[in-house]
């Protein structure tokens, strides 16, 4: 026996059908989160990484024609799994958050009414249980006065506060998986601090795993351990974060890094990516990348380059990893 | 330097909705700063702080309660409505969201000339403008029968841009330009703003909530924080000595993508 994981994803794909065209949203996946660990999912709009956390909470819109792959949780294959198990496991053993908590609270309920939910199904609390354990929840997302804070509905929170209730949700029953879509993103800079400390907080405490989908490489490199970066349906480099951000080997990640602002760079010109991101419904043949990377040849526009092990724990997808990138005149 | 804008004493209540009681929101609260020719002025502050407010009303596209707006010598308040209309062109906006800054059933020659109509061009002028601009912002001039869905987001911008350029404006105020954009697309809209700003000799108001951006690209900043201008000054003096909690707060922030502060180092301070 190896390490222990907890969530393996192997040669995940999932294709769409809208307006009579298919449309490859992820293409081809794989991804493993062990226990306890701050996986973060990086990539810019449409490279598929909702899709993905879709797809593990087997939560995918109806058009939906093709999906392939394994998702393996704690030796379970989430994809052949039947609608009434996955049931009992969301909420439980994997929960989400999403980017606008104010979009999944209902306006109608009490906030605690709504936290108390899932405890009732999932663990089978009496009311009253259930109530005293909501509170708890509330006091450790730290919603100060739980008991007021139980009977308030949602519009009288503010946002940041909303998306406290929802963590609350999503850990009430200890799940051991957290996928955390953009929890952050329309929130202010001190917002967003708390909630990233709230969830470090948790992460430690009690040893779930989170897997955190964002766009933000600065939040990236402060709380995760392990990160991937997708690409057009493909995750083209995975790596420590220590290894990441030190020596990033794909061209894309390396520009990526490069092309964001900052004091220091006062005075310089930004790297910037020529071309812009591929439409889903037209991905370049070979490397998706290829059309906008300045080491592309021949051979990345007619092969897919495969992700491969470069150092231990560091995969990359591209046939000409770390070479030298000569800057833009 | 002479200064190009001055902005004084600007304040904008709003009167507030309800049936019976009417609770008015003071949007900005007495602001005053002075923009010379050639600054990136770079105005950063979190969402309901009044950046946009403010960008509306040194515009006056929403006339401040009150306070004075001077571009150049002129008193903005004092111009009458018929003069606006050549002013104008002088000072453009930007917005955030180039998806809803295009009309969509119009191609976008369309668009880019409906503002030179407006100052008298002839037809062949037009074309030659349009053709300059597009140029200058990198989209070729066979796609100028296109419609705006058939473009991304970022091209979109650059047309939106063009757009304010073909006005040969003084000064543009910039509000958020690449905040909806994807990471690997907003380094080549700010260099495309920085070399336009060069060439062509432009003064910018820029707004972002993004203090790593406004650190990266301006001259002076301003902080805003409800509706309060916390702090302005030599963005040099800002970064490097700021004076307000609130600016040392922004300047700290662990997510950022430069601070090399770990979680364990905070995480125990920060009451959660």
């Amino acid at each position: 026996m190896g390490t222990e994981v907890l969530l393996e994803i192997k040669d995940l794909s999932v294709e769409f059908t809208a307006h009579q065209r298919k449309i490859p949203a992820v293409r081809g996946i794989d991804l493993t989160i062990l226990p306890g660990q701050f996986h973060a999912l990086v990539g810019e709009s449409g490279a598929g990484k909702t899709v993905t956390s879709l797809s593990i909470l087997r939560l995918l819109p109806s058009n939906v024609t093709s999906l392939r792959g394994s998702i393996k949780f704690n030796d379970h294959d989430l994809l052949q799994l039947s609608e009434e198990v996955m049931r009992n496991l969301r909420g439980r053993e994997i929960s989400m958050i999403f980017q606008e908590p104010a979009k999944y609270l209902n306006p109608s309920l009490k906030a605690g009414v709504q936290v108390m939910e899932a405890i009732r199904y999932h663990m089978g609390y009496s009311e009253k249980a259930a109530r005293e354990r909501v509170c708890e929840l509330f006091e450790k997302v730290g919603l100060s006065d739980p008991e007021l804070a139980f009977d308030r509905y949602p519009h009288e929170f503010s946002v940041g506060m909303k998306q406290r209730v929802m963590i609350a949700m999503a850990i009430s029953c200890n799940p051991s998986l957290l996928i955390a879509d953009e929890p952050t993103t329309s929130l202010d800079v001190g917002v967003q601090r708390q909630i990233i400390h709230l969830l470090l907080d948790l992460q430690r405490s009690s040893k779930m795993a989170i897997l955190y989908i964002t766009h933000d490489l600065g939040i990236v490199r402060y709380a995760a351990d392990v990160i991937s970066i997708m690409y057009a349906g493909k995750i083209i480099e995975s790596a420590p974060k220590d290894l990441l951000f030190t020596s990033p080997l794909h061209p894309y990640t390396r520009l990526l890094l490069a092309s964001i602002p900052s004091r220091e760079k006062r005075g310089t010109r930004l790297q910037g990516i020529p071309g812009t991101v591929p439409n889903p419904e037209d991905i370049p043949p070979g490397c998706a990348f290829h059309p906008r990377c300045p080491l592309a040849q021949q051979k990345c526009k007619e092969n897919v380059p495969p992700l491969v092990r470069i150092e231990a724990g560091h995969r990359c997808a591209c046939f000409f990893p770390g070479k030298e990138i000569r800057s833009n005149p | 330097m002479k200064p190009l804008l001055r902005v004084e004493n600007l304040t904008k209540i709003y009167p507030g909705s309800g049936i019976i009681k009417r609770y008015p929101v003071k949007a900005l609260d007495n602001i005053s700063f002075t923009v010379e020719e050639g600054d990136t002025f770079g105005l950063v502050g979190e969402s309901g702080s009044g950046k946009t407010t403010l960008a509306r009303c040194i515009l006056f596209l929403e006339p401040p309660t009150s306070g004075k707006v001077y571009y150049g010598n002129l008193c903005l308040n004092d111009i009458p409505w018929y003069h606006w209309r050549k002013l104008r062109s002088r000072m453009q906006i930007i917005f955030q969201d180039p998806n809803s800054a295009l009309n969509p059933r119009l191609p976008i020659r369309r668009s880019l000339e409906e503002g030179l109509i407006n100052l008298g061009y002839s037809r062949k002028q037009r074309n030659d403008t349009i053709r300059k601009i597009l140029d200058q912002v990198g989209i070729p001039y066979n796609q100028v029968d296109w419609y705006p869905h058939e473009f991304s987001g970022g091209q979109k911008q650059r047309i939106i841009i063009a757009r304010a350029l073909s006005m040969n404006p003084k000064f543009i105020v910039l509000d958020e330009p690449v905040s909806n954009l994807d990471v690997s697309i907003q380094a080549g809209i700010i260099n495309l703003l920085m070399d336009l700003k060069k060439e062509f000799n432009l003064t910018y108001i820029f707004i972002s909530h993004d203090l790593d951006l406004i650190a990266y690209l301006s001259t002076k900043i301003g902080v805003l924080k409800g509706g309060q201008l916390v702090e302005v000054g030599k963005a040099e003096d800002v970064l490097a000595h700021p004076l307000h909690p609130y600016t040392r707060f922004l300047l700290e922030n662990p997510l950022s993508f430069h601070s090399r502060i770990q979680p364990w180092e905070t995480l125990a301070k920060e009451t959660i």
